[in-house]
């Protein structure tokens, strides 16, 4: 098992190179620069010249990117152009907001749809099992951004529930902190919610055709404790995948939802990197959230053989 | 002849919800396709006539140009449909594939699988963007940029299927039997994740017409005059106090759209996938 | 109490208007708190937006607006301009204008010390404009004719030129001439100053700066207010608030929904807003001094179809100005460029040499005049602009239609600025059209777009010349204004730009800022109602 994970540990380490690398080429190859951006339209060429060449923009690309592999090598991972910051600190200093958003709408999708669903699953008279299916099928076709809009429409421009945007730290402030995250996480929750229970439903269906459940009924075991003991773990399986995907996702994803809602984090960062063409920062972020996205999946792959020892972790 | 009649009405009770939404996303669709040709050019501003509300002139109203709505919200339609199809069967096709070769060449499949894991931790925002900034922004580069962006998923939820069904009896059986990998993909592992692949068309058609709309926000979509849906709600909130339809005729037309999908996708699967069939009957149990 | 029954009746009204209820002719009572002004009170913050954050206070070399505007509450000028737009002395207690025109002399007031306590020194002074003309793009027009600035002596700042040049208007006019602690200047990176340096004399001083949040800025107790009234940038600022806070809010629908809930005093919105935001009870709108203009250019590249003179005839026919100018729906704000560069209330610089073909509009002649031009059917005009502001797109989008009238097809593509940028300085081939906006009160015709045009080549900037250096070298308004006729002649001839309309940006504050029109984005005399 050490084995295992640490053979993933090297191939975390490729697919950051890979990253880092097809990055760099692809940045240096769009269109307009930090120069450009920062002097504005009507600097001199000579000005432009000068900072670029000041920037260590200018050169046979092949140097610049020996440059800067050998300074990641060592742990530089530079200064930020626009901010003048190391980019690790611009790194820190946005991820809060965006794991905030994330957890908070990871954690609280999962237990709602584990509620749902071991609801639906206990009691499957009352035909709610048809009813949630469908509510979640609803949840799903709505688009985030549509969503976004008109909960700010309704419930912070209309009723006043909420602040329409902002962001405090949970931590700072949590009564402010929690009402300004309410809607942007309740917008998030909404479809993940919806995607998870339709994932978890649809095991769990499979699950309950299962052969062993039969025997087990045949045992004499309650219906109750066939579905808590062995159905719902068994059918957690494909959940706990779709979550682990989700939220990777979601560190890189929810620029829209910060947008709309003006939360400064790692998304937000990586636009304003991306269009004042801030190449440290955005070569650093994306290859931060590469780094994260990587690790989570490699720990998805281990629950699964611990869930599942059918499976082997490769 | 007299057997038919009652077949046909088990078979409408059995797939009503297919049926149903099927029958309504073909006639959205057929309405779309056809509805453009009476109504006004949707692209022809005319200042005098700016942000009217609903009427019976404009049943949707105008917009900032003094554009008339429905005339944009059908030719939309087209366009949006036709892109949600499009980047459907790219991404499903292309994902399946990876998936179904990654999941069972031991070996191949891990070095794919870590091309996929650095392909998927790219994040989508920058993908989108080099794309319009490379190809230019417009139907081309949200195409690609879609396509790329939802591959993966599909090709690590295909992967995962196959692994479990590696380990299965009739598949070793096969092997043992000397039956040649991609013959076996093919016969024995294709139909099995296929369902899944259905699945995750469902999915992937659900995400390229939501996905539209973000693009629009960044203003990485389909660039002017052409209308989709996405870039309807995209424009209209700016005026979302004052002219809340011009949000909301578009937005709850994705998701209409996108909830027949949905339906119609999961009942499909009733008939491609035995399983399928099986949990169906197991929720009718219930 | 009457706040608390007007919001709960507001929410009474969501509510129903949520259920789907429609109303109509239910005018909700108007606010009558806002009252008149009582005298200035002190203390209180005010929180205005910013579009993105500014990263420095590098008013030379960053181009970002919020650098300015911050800028103009941390730092001084020598001089610097009023609300008319004149010039008039801030840090310099007088200055004055060497007889033959080839020097000035600025003298500093006695006792000023920068916020972290350092006096200020005629070196300041120096080093500071030696830091403008270096890299600052303003000062473009003047580095051919500065021969040296020095400091005699502790209170005397010298400037020495080779030729007349009116160097205090471009100064004043200039955010760059802010005075800096030679320190601070000398530790100029290859991106400017950085942020911690930013110490200067004004009334602000930097609080806090989260990266990507916002910058806080407090009173600065040292300051030391200048003589005379407070009008524009110029003239004593009493800060009567204690902090200010400039928020980051990319998204300008936050803006609004952030401006009408309160999380924000002061912003300013599209033109798309405008309606919304007049009929906000809590919110006012001021109209800003400072305009802007708004232009298509052309590309003279050989690679485009605009390289023909006739094509660019062509399409000065075909786009309706004034069509363009009404799909903005803000009359207020909006009115007819007449194809000058500048404003027809900037007397020095308007002219109209080129008015008549400006007005022209006639889409037959144009048709024919494409042809003549080689324009093939079937081949497109390229259309590029920035998303950065929407009304760019909007001209395109009714240029666009324009076009098709008479048959000729064009695309619109919209980028982020950065590859406008790019595509439009190393793609020149790439492109027809560009649509942006330049500063419509420019201090010097060659800082213009429309005069300068904005390609690389093609365009004959070399018989433009001679006319610029007219300008500068005019020594009476008569002579300056022939000069800018001859200019203006010039670009109507060549079509660098063809100017849409000018607009006016505005300001939108809540009911509780006194002591503000909205003339721009200063607020070191402003207060706020108790």
């Amino acid at each position: 098992m050490a084995a295992v994970v640490l053979r993933r540990l090297r191939d975390l380490l490729v697919v950051l190179f890979v990253v880092g690398t097809v990055l760099f080429f692809l940045l240096r190859s769009i269109p307009g620069d930090p120069a450009q951006v920062l002097l504005g339209t009507k600097a001199a060429p000579e000005a432009l010249d000068r900072l670029r060449r000041e920037l260590g923009l200018t050169g046979p690309l092949h140097e610049q990117y020996l440059h800067w592999l050998g300074n990641v090598l060592t742990g530089d991972f530079g200064t930020s152009i626009k901010y003048q910051l190391p980019v690790p600190q611009m790194i820190v200093d946005h991820i809060a907001p965006t794991l905030t958003l994330a957890v908070l709408g990871t954690v609280i999708s999962f237990l709602l749809t584990v509620l749902i669903v071991t609801w639906v699953t206990v009691s499957p008279h009352s035909g709610a099992a048809r009813f949630v299916n469908r509510v979640a099928q609803f949840g799903l076709a709505l688009p985030e951004f549509w969503l976004a809009l008109v909960a700010v429409f309704l419930f912070a421009l209309t009723l006043g529930w909420f602040p329409t945007s902002g962001y405090t730290p949970l931590f700072e402030d949590p009564a402010t902190a929690i009402s300004q995250l309410a809607l942007p996480v309740a917008v998030l929750v909404v479809g993940q919610t919806a995607f998870l229970t339709i994932t978890m439903e649809e095991s769990v269906l499979g699950e309950l055709s299962q052969l062993y459940l039969r025997t087990a009924r045949a045992k004499g075991v309650g219906e109750r404790r066939i579905v808590l003991r062995h159905v719902l773990p068994n059918s957690m399986l494909p959940v706990l995948t779709t979550v682990g995907l989700n939220f990777a996702s979601l560190i890189g994803g929810v620029v829209v939802i910060e947008s709309i809602f003006v939360i400064p984090g790692l998304g937000t960062m990586l636009l304003g990197a991306v269009y004042a063409r801030d190449f440290p920062l955005i070569q650093g972020g994306v290859m931060f959230i590469a780094f994260l996205f990587v690790l989570v999946n490699l720990l998805v792959d281990l629950a699964y053989a611990l869930v599942d020892p059918k499976v082997r972790v490769s | 002849m007299t057997t038919v009649v009652p077949t046909v009405r088990a078979f409408v009770r059995r797939n009503a919800t297919l049926l149903v939404a099927g029958g309504l996303l073909a006639a959205l669709t057929l309405l779309v396709l056809v509805l453009p040709l009476f109504l006004p050019d949707p692209n022809a501003p005319d200042p005098v006539r700016r942000l009217l509300p609903p009427s019976g002139e404009h049943p949707m109203g105008t917009d900032k140009y003094g554009r008339d709505l429905f005339a944009r919200w059908a030719s939309a339609g087209r366009v949006s449909i036709g892109m949600t199809v499009l980047i459907t069967v790219c991404a499903a096709s292309l994902g399946t594939f990876i998936g179904l070769v990654a999941g069972y060449f031991g070996r191949a499949g891990t070095v794919i699988m870590r091309v996929v894991d650095a392909w998927m931790a790219f994040p989508s925002i920058i993908l989108a963007i080099v794309f319009a900034v490379v190809v230019g922004p417009g139907m081309l580069s949200e195409l690609l940029a879609v396509t790329i962006i939802f591959t993966p998923y599909t090709a690590r939820i295909i992967r995962s299927r196959v692994l479990g069904l590696t380990t299965r009896t009739y598949v070793k059986a096969a092997r043992v039997s000397g039956m040649g990998p991609w013959k076996t993909l093919a016969v024995h592992i294709l139909p099995n994740t296929l369902p899944l692949a259905v699945v995750q068309c469902v999915l992937l058609s659900a995400g390229a017409m939501l996905i539209d709309g973000s693009l629009s926000f960044l203003g990485l979509g389909i660039s002017p005059p052409t209308a989709t849906w996405g870039n309807m709600v995209a424009d209209g909130r700016t005026y979302l106090q004052d002219h809340p339809t011009m949000v909301m005729f578009p937005g709850l037309t994705i998701a209409l759209f996108v909830f027949l999908l949905n339906l119609a996708g999961t009942s499909l699967r009733a008939f491609v996938d035995p399983r399928a069939r099986m949990l169906l009957a197991q929720r009718r149990r219930r | 109490m009457e706040r608390t029954e007007s919001r709960r009746l507001r929410h009474r009204i969501a509510a129903l208007a949520v259920v789907g209820l429609v109303l109509t002719a239910c005018a909700t009572p108007k606010g009558s708190t806002t009252g008149d002004a009582g005298p200035p009170a002190r203390g209180g913050n005010l929180t205005v937006r910013l579009a993105q954050d500014p990263g420095s206070l590098d008013t030379v070399k960053n181009s970002n607006a919020g650098t300015t505007y911050i800028g103009h509450e941390v730092f001084e000028q020598l001089v610097t301009i009023d609300a008319n737009y004149q010039p008039q002395p801030v840090l310099a207690e007088s200055y004055r204008k060497a007889d033959d025109g080839l020097g000035f002399t600025f003298t500093l007031r006695k006792g000023i010390v920068f916020a972290d306590g350092t006096p200020l020194r005629a070196a300041d002074a120096v080093a500071s404009l030696r830091y403008w003309v270096d890299n600052g793009s303003y000062a473009g027009s003047l580095k051919p004719v500065l021969k040296d600035i020095s400091a005699p002596d502790e209170s005397t700042v010298q400037v020495t030129l080779s030729a007349p040049f009116n160097l205090v208007a471009l100064m004043a006019a200039s955010h760059g001439t802010g005075i800096r602690k030679e320190s601070d200047v000398a530790a100029a990176g290859p991106t400017g100053i950085p942020r911690e340096k930013s110490v200067g004399t004004g009334p602000y001083k930097v609080k806090t700066w989260t990266p990507g949040q916002e910058i806080v800025l407090e009173r600065n107790d040292r300051y030391q207010a200048p003589e005379g009234e407070s009008s524009g940038y110029a003239g004593a600022k009493n800060a009567y608030l204690d902090t200010l806070t400039y928020k980051v809010v990319g998204d300008s629908d936050a803006v609004l929904n952030g401006l009408q809930t309160g999380l924000l005093d002061v912003a300013e919105p599209s033109h798309d807003q405008y309606d919304q935001i007049k009929r906000s009870d809590n919110l006012k709108i001021g109209v800003e001094a400072a305009a802007n203009i708004q232009y298509i250019a052309l590309n003279h590249n050989s690679g485009s179809i605009f390289a023909k003179p006739q094509a660019r005839d062509a399409m000065n026919l075909i786009v309706d100005k004034a069509a363009v100018m009404a799909s903005q729906g803000v009359p207020e704000l909006v009115s007819a460029s007449n194809g000058a560069f500048a404003t027809q209330t900037n007397k020095g610089m308007y002219s109209e040499a080129g008015k008549g073909k400006w007005e022209q509009h006639d889409p037959e002649r144009a048709k024919q005049l494409f042809a003549e031009a080689g324009l093939r059917p079937g081949q497109t005009i390229r259309m590029i602009t920035t998303d950065e502001f929407p009304q760019f797109k909007d001209a395109l989008v009714l240029v666009q239609s324009q076009l098709q009238k008479i048959g000729v097809t064009a695309s619109i593509d919209s980028y982020d600025f950065a590859t406008l940028m790019g595509r439009k300085n190393n793609e020149p081939d790439s492109w027809d059209v560009l649509a942006l906006m330049d500063d419509a009160n420019p201090p010097v015709p060659s800082y213009s777009d429309n005069v300068q045009g904005m390609d690389n080549m093609g365009y004959p900037r070399d018989q433009l010349a001679p006319l610029l250096s007219d300008y500068n070298s005019a020594d009476t308004p008569e002579e300056q204004k022939q000069a800018i006729d001859e200019v203006q002649e010039f670009t109507s001839r060549n079509l660098p730009t063809i100017t849409l309309y000018n607009a006016k940006s505005y300001v939108a504050f809540s009911s509780k800022v006194r002591g503000y029109e909205g003339w721009g984005m200063e607020f070191a005399d402003v207060w706020l109602a108790g």
